[in-house]
């Protein structure tokens, strides 16, 4: 009982050494150790680049915008041949498209290779399968609904679906969730598998 | 500085893009982004020394327990004084009776109002659903009240939505042996719930005169926790009960048992702010063999209302009562009179973050008024002054007013239990009160590379002493005095995305010493054992072949007084995944070291052996 022991040990009399820095070979280690620590920290702000501070949820929208990909069918004349890559094009966020570019690296789906295209203003999307558009790009997407070209459109902003896109992020309790519009995707020739809309946050009919 | 905290980077490191692209999309929607929440603050902006030991943590450094998952966190001084009980502290005056550190389990504070500390043997969580636990070190009043005058150990577990499904676990090793499983399921249209139970035995430890220390135990434990929508927007029970029982060499057995439930209530106002009510009831039996017992019932409310952002104001304000009910059984020897106590303690506090400019400038001002039955109404200022030079950078200074209120231990604890007495209480006995200077800075200059280093310097006045009165009796009283510098530091670089290396360590100089007139014959050795440094490295690396390697070498320098010699002990775990739903491991304690002490009186003090465990775990 340690409450006891302590107790017990108060009541003894006892003198107490004077307190004296002490020296030793583990000293000089955990010294060297926090030398270290600290020139790290010089050397590193001197590289200091500006990164963006969300980076895990740009991460996580990248690997869904991957991971779509295999629950959705596009109509047979987006895929000319058999090995015709899914090309996931980004218009308007670029460190959505580095970490893509990351996660796709040396994946396949469903059989087929994978590329990320970033798609600057007025760039022809011909090719293109699932466009992400980030929020300085959002006027493209009345123009693609228009369209009706078999691409599936994501968007992260409150008014993605009402805009047009197909898909739409949304950060609800810290955690990325999507809403899927069914009625889009049907415009866009696109069908959407169960699996997707089940994990779905809402689902537009 | 705001409650709830996360640790974006922490989450970079087992979250790399390569990874993510493995997971299903239910799993990609489970992953706590926090970092966006608008109530809760990057790990870099928060203007306190603040390490976050994740999940992923706990799991790779092989803890089987809470207080050896606390060994992570650099900024703690972990010392396991034999098979059950341990001494933990930040920023020193550890001691098995330690009571500058504030402990919370999600929200319930689990400290005793009988010495002011927490009786490590009793505290625990499933550990494969903790989420995260954050280690303040300095004082975190404003916020937490007293007792939170050195550090503040908040343990999170995750949301129930988050542990789905069946985990189950058996281990078995040379000191020790357990078990455990949880189920959660989904409960009605938005909730969700999960059970779980855990049981565990411990070996006993052997003195260093070659004696037994006969001090083994083992302890059972089983809880709940339901949560109903969101976090920002829901509503919470939680519960544990557990019962446990201790060897001791000589006398008859110590039993501990309790339980607790909790209920938490968040809402997301109109207009921006942010309300949460919590409430909960902890009872404690703690019955010593051929000692004295205790039996502790507390109940406890909180509330806590963020306003929405007024300008540059950024509110928060709330308060708190708490009630105890303890019944000590005393002995002959030692007794705490009166016998029964019913106490009851009442706090308001309020806090502005002031945007001096935009984000990049902030000033925090705060204040507690806490009312505690001993000493009446004591306030709790500080403020805090954060620079953001660039978004991965973070320049901090604080100063605080930190406060140990009395504890029953400090006023009512007699021995013998009938006059003339040795020990007479402390009937003067007022507040502990520690003024506290910080500064720091943090930085992530790549999402591979983050640091922290804090230097503080408290200044303490009225600490605990030990006073004859000059007719053979003595007393508790307040004549010790003294200052305490030194750095805190750590960093984690991610050098592949298999691979990271992290370090960390602090630096103490105390200087404590009697006012005039003390006789205190003790001197200052009773307010602590500290190192004067300590450091930890730690490697956690992946394999090829589902397999993790992780090494942890932590070196604590020599305590003074009683001495205990400097020791490094190496950690190491070997994890074997093959399947998502299936995970063996070999845990490897104290590696290069037959055994050493880490606290106590030189002879009889216990020795920590070299430890081996392997552990089999499985999900369904």
């Amino acid at each position: 009982m340690a409450l006891l022991i302590d107790v017990a040990r108060n009541s003894s009399i006892r003198r107490v050494a004077p307190r004296a820095f002490r020296t030793s070979t583990w000293n000089l280690i955990g010294g060297a150790a926090l030398l270290l620590l600290g020139v790290l920290c010089i050397v590193t702000s001197a590289v200091a680049v500006d990164e963006s501070p969300q980076v895990l949820e740009q991460r996580v929208k990248a690997a869904f915008l991957f991971k779509f990909g295999g629950y959705v069918e596009w109509p047979d004349s987006a895929f000319p041949s058999k090995d015709t890559p899914l090309v996931i094009g980004v218009a308007g966020a670029d460190v959505l498209a580095e970490e893509l570019s990351q996660v796709v690296a040396g994946r396949t789906m469903n059989g087929r290779p994978v590329s990320v295209r970033r798609v600057r203003g007025g760039e022809p999307l011909s090719s293109v399968h699932v466009l992400f558009v980030g929020r300085p790009e959002m006027g493209r997407l009345t123009d693609l609904a228009a369209q009706a070209r078999p691409i599936l459109t994501v968007t992260d902003t409150e008014k993605g679906l009402a805009l047009g896109s197909i898909i739409n992020f949304v950060v609800a309790d810290n955690r990325v969730r999507f809403e899927v519009s069914l009625d889009a995707a049907k415009r866009s020739g696109l069908r959407i598998g169960a699996p997707l809309l089940s994990v779905a946050m809402r689902v537009q009919e | 500085m705001i409650v709830a905290l996360s640790a974006p980077e922490a989450y970079a490191a087992e979250s790399s893009p390569e990874n993510l692209a493995d997971l299903s999309l239910e799993e990609l929607g489970n992953i706590d982004v926090m970092s966006v929440s608008k109530k809760s603050e990057r790990l870099l902006d928060a203007p306190a020394s603040i390490f976050v030991i994740t999940a992923e943590d706990i799991r790779r450094s092989g803890a089987t327990s809470l207080p050896e998952a606390l060994r992570i966190a650099p900024n703690l001084e972990v010392n396991r004084v034999n098979s059950s009980s341990y001494a933990i502290s930040a920023r020193g005056f550890n001691n098995s009776i330690g009571n500058k550190l504030l402990v919370l389990i999600d929200g319930r504070a689990v400290y005793t109002p009988l010495f002011s500390g927490v009786f490590w043997d009793t505290p625990d969580v499933f550990l494969q659903d903790v989420e995260r636990i954050e280690v303040i070190s300095g004082p975190g009043a404003t916020l937490w009240g007293t007792n939170a005058v050195n550090g503040v150990i908040n343990v999170i577990t995750r949301r129930a939505a988050d542990t789905q499904g069946a985990t189950a676990f058996v281990g078995s090793g040379n000191l020790e042996g357990g078990f455990g499983a949880r189920y959660g399921a989904r409960l009605g249209t938005d909730g969700s719930f999960r059970i779980y139970g855990k049981s565990f035995d411990r070996g006993d430890t052997t003195r260093e005169n070659g004696t037994t220390a006969g001090d083994s135990w083992s302890k059972g434990q089983v809880g709940f926790r339901a949560d109903w929508g969101a976090a920002a927007n829901g509503f919470t029970l939680q519960g544990d009960t557990y019962t446990g029982t201790l060897d001791q060499p000589i006398a008859a057995d110590t039993n501990i048992s309790g339980g607790n439930l909790l209920a938490r209530w968040d809402r997301d106002l109109p207009g921006g702010g942010h309300f949460q009510l919590q409430g909960y009831f902890d009872n404690t039996v703690r019955e010593i063999g051929g000692s004295i017992a205790e039996h502790l019932n507390i109940a406890d409310v909180q509330f806590q209302h963020s306003l929405q952002q007024m300008g540059r104001h950024a509110i928060i304000w709330g308060g708190g009562y708490r009630a105890a009910r303890d019944r000590i059984d005393n002995t002959a020897v030692i007794a705490f009179l009166p016998a029964d106590s019913n106490l009851d303690w009442v706090d308001l506090f309020a806090q502005d973050e002031i945007a001096l400019i935009g984000d990049k400038l902030k000033l925090t001002g705060g204040a507690k008024i806490e009312r505690n039955p001993y000493t009446g109404v004591e306030f709790l200022p500080s403020v805090r002054l954060a620079w953001k030079p660039t978004p991965q950078q973070l320049v901090w200074s604080a100063y605080s007013r930190a406060l140990r209120t009395p504890s029953r231990l400090d006023r009512e604890l007699f021995s013998p239990a009938n006059p003339p007495f040795v020990l007479a209480g402390g009937p003067d006995f007022r507040s502990e009160v520690a003024d506290v200077y910080e500064l720091g800075y943090k930085a992530q200059p790549t999402s591979r590379i983050s640091y922290s280093v804090t230097v503080f310097h408290h200044i303490y006045d009225h600490l605990r002493s030990f006073e004859p009165t000059g007719t053979g009796t003595f007393v508790l009283s307040n004549k010790m005095e003294g200052t305490e510098t030194g750095i805190e530091a750590w960093g984690t670089v991610q050098m592949t995305p298999g691979w990271r290396l992290s370090a960390g360590g602090f630096m103490l100089h105390q200087e404590l010493r009697l006012k005039p007139g003390s006789t205190d014959p003790t001197g200052v050795s009773a307010a602590g054992n500290d190192p004067d440094y300590q450091w930890i490295l730690r490697s956690s690396l992946d394999l090829p072949g589902h397999t993790t390697l992780d090494v942890s070498i932590r070196h604590v320098a020599e305590l003074p007084n009683p001495v205990v010699p400097a020791y490094t002990a190496t950690d190491m775990r070997l994890g074997w995944q093959p399947r998502r739903d299936f995970e063996l491991s070999l845990i490897l304690q104290n590696l290069f070291d037959p055994e050493h002490p880490e606290f106590g009186t030189p002879g009889t003090r216990s020795e920590l052996d070299r430890g081996v465990y392997a552990q089999i775990l499985w999900r369904f």
